[in-house]
């Protein structure tokens, strides 16, 4: 009985801590760059995600957020399967773009392999080409508030 | 434990090979390099293409010119505006049809502002991939400046979609034609302020002089072009054939002689302060008239060239039409794939920690435009401890 | 210069976009540019017109694109490497040969630039 409420109590506070300090990892897949350079402007002073307890690492070992743009190209599919198998539970992933939600305008380019979710399972979805830096920490937050019930 | 670490070899030229790979803490974008080590120095570098290939040649050739054109702008998100200008540019010279001046002198702004949005990203970067991140921080708040003007004029941040065959598609009133004249003053003091940080600093200076020289012969013989050739003291930029409104402009190229990063840096720093003064000559001195005139749907058949003078170098598009709709064969080439072939003698010679500076410092590497890719495995025999790599940055920095 | 760059073949073209040139013997021409000073190689462009294989080579000279056109057969085309007279040249004849299938003889290199090996084969055939 003390066992399962003290572990009750570790799972607890581990939640609070993973809420508190996601670390998010950036990859981009096959697009134009558009998203990332927005997802990169998150970090400077105007919008400020560290204010949040976020940082940008680039370690898939050390991440719980994956945050991925662009369309899957033919190269890049056994890329992102090995990433995201790389990173450690429990993960969610936020698909940002256009592209990674639907191929977008390069629906009919033939090394485009498919959106996003054909290869991993992808939790957010947030639309845009591309989507404001604001709509951005919007999706990720709502990603983290995820980790918490997963 | 001890036997599962394979012990050092005292053959001294043993070399290990170290990929770096698509997805890397340092890189923006997936890239491949493949380098081969003597302990810490590179003697052998090579590069894969083809991560972010997408098919771009054979789409377009599906598309009719209207939609086309904004298939090329979601080519690259960093410099986009200057692939519609080629292509448009491309279609209007296939019509025989010269577009309004007012719409030539936009079109100019709104390249002139990309190319400032650009530097300042790299410089950004850069600071970055050095270890200075205030340099990073500071740039990056300066940029948002500008990236609020592009907003006010065109609606989105990246890929603004202002120009199509036959002109632009927005008017500038003179509310914001002001703005923009006060946000060009605000950038200018900026940057001047950056190039004193730049050049005084000693993190900056130890880490980028005399790291990744390319030299003249060099750049001559593998056909660099942009920031990258001149550099090292080729003085080429397709700005001074007067495509646009750049033919009723003066203004100054610049060039430096080293080939290093460090002449790389003020070479790109300068630029900046050059498309400020351009952006304000422009805005006053734009003509009043229409923005766009309307040309068929159908091209007349035949063939033609056209290069801009994108962010990281020149931009060449040749487009083939058959009379129909439908573009017949466009071919786009763009800037980072006429600088590939200088990284390898660049990287040669300097240490592994060095790479990311010089691929993202000298080259300006957007692999968007150019579809390549760079993977990580290890296969070493040497160890290195911590005393190791002390000693081989004290013997490089003392 | 119109009269040096008639010499080289069929001049069809010429605007403020450049000169075109069709050429039957691409060495001799590209000897020609060697001596007038033009060191980098700008484009190659493969285009497959249903009939024939365009190869158009762009130099620039005096800030005007000066464009080499030669026509190979759809057939087996196969076409020499330039790579001794220009080195800049070596990604831009890949490319060519990966996209349309046409074989050059001096820069044959099995791995492939862009396309995986579940990409569509030489995508820009007709």
């Amino acid at each position: 009985m003390i066992k399962t409420a003290l572990f009750r109590i570790k799972d607890k506070i581990l939640n609070i801590a993973r809420k508190k300090s996601p670390w998010v990892l950036h990859y981009e897949c096959g697009g134009c760059n558009g998203c990332s350079i927005e997802t990169f402007a998150c970090l400077s002073p105007r919008y400020d995600v560290e204010r949040f307890g976020m940082q940008e690492k680039g370690n898939p070992r050390h991440s719980d957020v994956f945050a991925i743009a662009g369309t899957v190209t033919a190269k890049n599919k056994d890329v992102v399967d090995l990433i995201y198998h790389q990173m450690s539970k429990p993960k969610v992933v936020v698909a940002i773009g256009a592209c990674a939600i639907s191929k977008g305008i390069f629906h009919d380019a033939y090394n485009s392999v498919g959106p996003v979710d054909k290869i991993i399972p992808v939790d957010i979805y947030v639309p845009g080409c591309p989507p404001k830096p604001e709509a951005i920490m919007d999706g990720i937050i709502k990603a983290i508030e995820l980790l918490e019930t997963n | 434990m001890d036997d599962k670490i394979p012990k050092c070899n005292v053959n001294s030229d043993i070399s290990n090979s170290i990929p770096i790979g698509p997805q890397h803490p340092a890189l923006l974008e997936p890239e491949y390099f493949n380098i081969r080590l003597d302990g810490e120095t590179i003697i052998d570098a090579d590069i894969n293409v083809g991560y972010l290939h997408r098919g771009i040649e054979a789409a377009l050739e599906k598309k009719d010119y209207v939609q086309s054109v904004f298939l090329t702008e979601r080519i690259c998100g960093i410099c986009s505006s200057h692939h519609t200008i080629a292509y448009c540019g491309a279609i209007e010279l296939l019509h025989g049809a010269e577009i309004p001046m007012r719409a030539k002198y936009i079109r100019t702004i709104i390249a002139e502002l990309e190319r400032i949005h650009s530097h300042m990203l790299w410089l950004g970067v850069v600071g970055y991939e050095i270890g200075l991140d205030t340099l990073f921080q500071l740039v990056w708040r300066d940029r948002e400046h500008v990236m609020d003007l592009l907003e006010k004029i065109s609606g989105n941040r990246v890929n603004y979609a202002m120009n199509k065959i036959g002109g632009v598609r927005r008017d500038l009133d003179p509310k914001i034609l002001s703005e923009i004249s006060k946000t060009m003053d605000i950038i200018k003091k900026q940057v001047i302020h950056y190039i004193d940080i730049v050049s005084k600093d000693n993190i900056v200076i130890l880490r980028t002089k005399d790291i990744g020289i390319l030299s003249k012969e060099d750049a001559k013989k593998y056909s660099a072009v942009g920031p990258v050739a001149r550099a090292s003291g080729i003085k080429y930029d397709v700005r001074d054939t007067g495509y646009e409104a750049y033919k009723y402009i003066r203004f100054d190229v610049i060039t430096e002689t080293k080939g290093d990063v460090f002449s790389k840096v003020v070479v790109r720093a300068k630029e900046l302060i050059v498309s400020s003064d351009i952006v304000k000559h422009c805005v006053k001195h734009i003509p009043k008239g229409d923005i766009y005139i309307k040309l068929p749907l159908i091209v007349p058949s035949g063939e033609v060239v056209t290069r801009v003078e994108a962010p990281r170098g020149e931009l060449i598009y040749y487009v083939k039409s058959d009379g129909t709709n439908k573009p017949a064969r466009v071919k786009i080439r763009t800037p980072t794939y006429a600088n590939l072939l200088s990284v390898k003698t660049m990287l040669i010679g300097h240490d592994l920690a060095d790479v990311p500076v010089i691929v993202v410092g000298a080259l300006d590497p957007c692999f968007a435009c150019t579809d390549r890719v760079t993977i990580l495995k290890q296969t070493g025999n040497e160890i290195l401890d911590a005393s190791n790599l002390r000693s081989i940055a004290d013997k490089k920095y003392n | 210069m119109k009269a040096v760059l008639k010499e080289l073949g069929n001049l069809y073209k010429q605007d403020n976009s450049g000169y075109y040139i069709l050429v039957k013997d691409l060495e001799e021409a590209l000897s020609v540019l060697m001596k007038l000073g033009i060191y980098r190689i700008s484009n190659i462009t493969g285009c497959d017109t249903g009939e024939v294989i365009e190869v158009i080579y762009t130099f620039i000279w005096d800030n005007i694109p000066i464009n080499l056109k030669i026509e190979i057969v759809r057939d087996n085309p196969k076409i020499n490497t330039i790579i001794g007279m220009y080195p800049g040249a070596k990604l831009y004849e890949r490319e060519l040969s990966e996209m349309l299938g046409v074989k050059i003889v001096g820069n044959d290199e099995p791995e492939n630039l862009f396309l995986a090996h579940d990409s569509p084969k030489t995508p820009l055939r007709k």
